[in-house]
């Protein structure tokens, strides 16, 4: 079974007022599974917002741990498209993000480690990461995991587990 | 090849200071914050492990940013930090920022020099203790001190929000034993729930 998630996060989520957007990633591999030294193409739209709330967006390609300590982080990819604004308010863009449609398109070089990895304690999560920054100052983050290396999940223990 | 996301909603991401939110009956977060200006801009949160003293702070630290003002947030891990806090102390403008110092008490001595020194230049600071020291006298802004009504609140919520599994479920009784077994520890209480997480979603996972 293959199975993605996606997570959605507002980082002032207690004060929420702008409505949260929409983030779609498309992968080139179906299965969302990735060999050391593949290459990751994603493809995302953004629904949900006025194009014109929006003044920056990042996207990355990272690895972290998640589990009961504290958090690691590696970014292998990293852009920022900045909006800026002219004085007729409309907006201005690099040319790799449509303003229209909210598209964008991302492509890196999958290094061979860490690879994902499913552990009790702790666990090593691949994914792309669209983070949109609001004109309010505001900023919403969406997570789409994608697998890296073959490590079959951890299962516990026959003793744990009767 | 069997691929699958064991999301646990009682991972240190979802559950650290400032990924929860902030729960309170009697008093909101810009309430805290305008007692804060009233009692002279320096204060205390005071409270036991796990009692949400940190999340307080990391909210208030929010709130004070969008209200313009400069924040300076600090976790202190041994009294060595103090050389930071001091260069923050005589750095900032007093006027603009505001300080936030989680662990004030590992500090030691030098907690009570850089009180002095807050006091001399008008810094608006909060810092967290377990224990207000008898030396300093800047006010209590608040004692923290977590219910098992706060505590299923806040599973209920990142159960909704982050559980990779809809099938697992913890009943109230449950919640209130793992509650109390900690002493009102939140920390431990949801580590304790982030491992039958794990041994549930595991479990359904060898079912299948």
């Amino acid at each position: 079974m293959t199975e993605s998630k996606r997570m959605d996060q507002n980082t002032l989520g207690s004060y929420r007022i702008q409505p949260n957007p929409q983030i779609n990633v498309t992968f080139n591999r179906e299965n969302i599974q990735y060999s050391g030294g593949d290459h990751l193409r994603a493809h995302y739209i953004v629904e949900g917002i006025e194009s014109q709330s929006i003044s920056a967006v990042e996207r990355s390609v990272v690895w972290y741990t998640e589990g009961k300590g504290e958090e690691d982080l590696g970014v292998i990819f990293f852009e920022r498209i900045q909006l800026g604004r002219r004085k007729d308010s409309t907006q201005i863009s690099s040319t790799s993000l449509s303003t229209d449609h909210m598209t964008g398109a991302l492509a890196t070089e999958l290094p061979h480690s860490p690879v994902s990895y499913e552990g009790i304690i702790v666990k090593i999560r691949w994914c792309v990461r669209i983070r949109i920054f609001f004109q309010s100052g505001r900023d919403f983050v969406s997570e789409h995991i994608f697998f890296l290396g073959s490590v079959p999940v951890v299962r516990l223990p026959a003793k744990i587990e009767q | 090849m069997s691929t699958l996301v064991f999301q646990n909603p009682f991972s240190t991401r979802f559950v650290q200071p400032g990924a929860i939110p902030w729960f309170a009956a009697d008093t909101s977060l810009s309430t805290l914050l305008f007692r804060l200006y009233d009692v002279g801009n320096r204060a205390i949160i005071c409270g036991p492990h796990g009692s949400g003293k940190s999340t307080i702070l990391s909210h208030l630290a929010s709130v004070a940013q969008r209200q313009g003002l400069k924040v300076h947030c600090l976790r202190i891990c041994s009294w060595i930090d103090a050389i930071r806090v001091m260069r923050v102390f005589a750095t900032m403008n007093p006027k603009q920022s505001i300080v936030s110092v989680d662990s004030w008490e590992l500090l030691g001595f030098f907690g009570w020099f850089l009180c002095q020194f807050a006091d001399f230049r008008g810094i608006c600071v909060v810092v967290t203790v377990h224990e207000k020291p008898w030396w300093n006298n800047w006010p209590v802004l608040l004692h923290t001190k977590a219910n098992d009504k706060t505590f299923q609140r806040l599973v209920y919520g990142l159960m909704t929000k982050f559980a990779g599994s809809k099938t697992i479920e913890f009943s109230n009784a449950m919640l209130k034993d793992v509650f109390q077994r900690h002493s009102g520890n939140l920390r431990e209480a949801f580590f304790e729930l982030y491992d039958h997480y794990e041994r549930q979603s595991r479990r359904t996972l060898s079912a299948k």
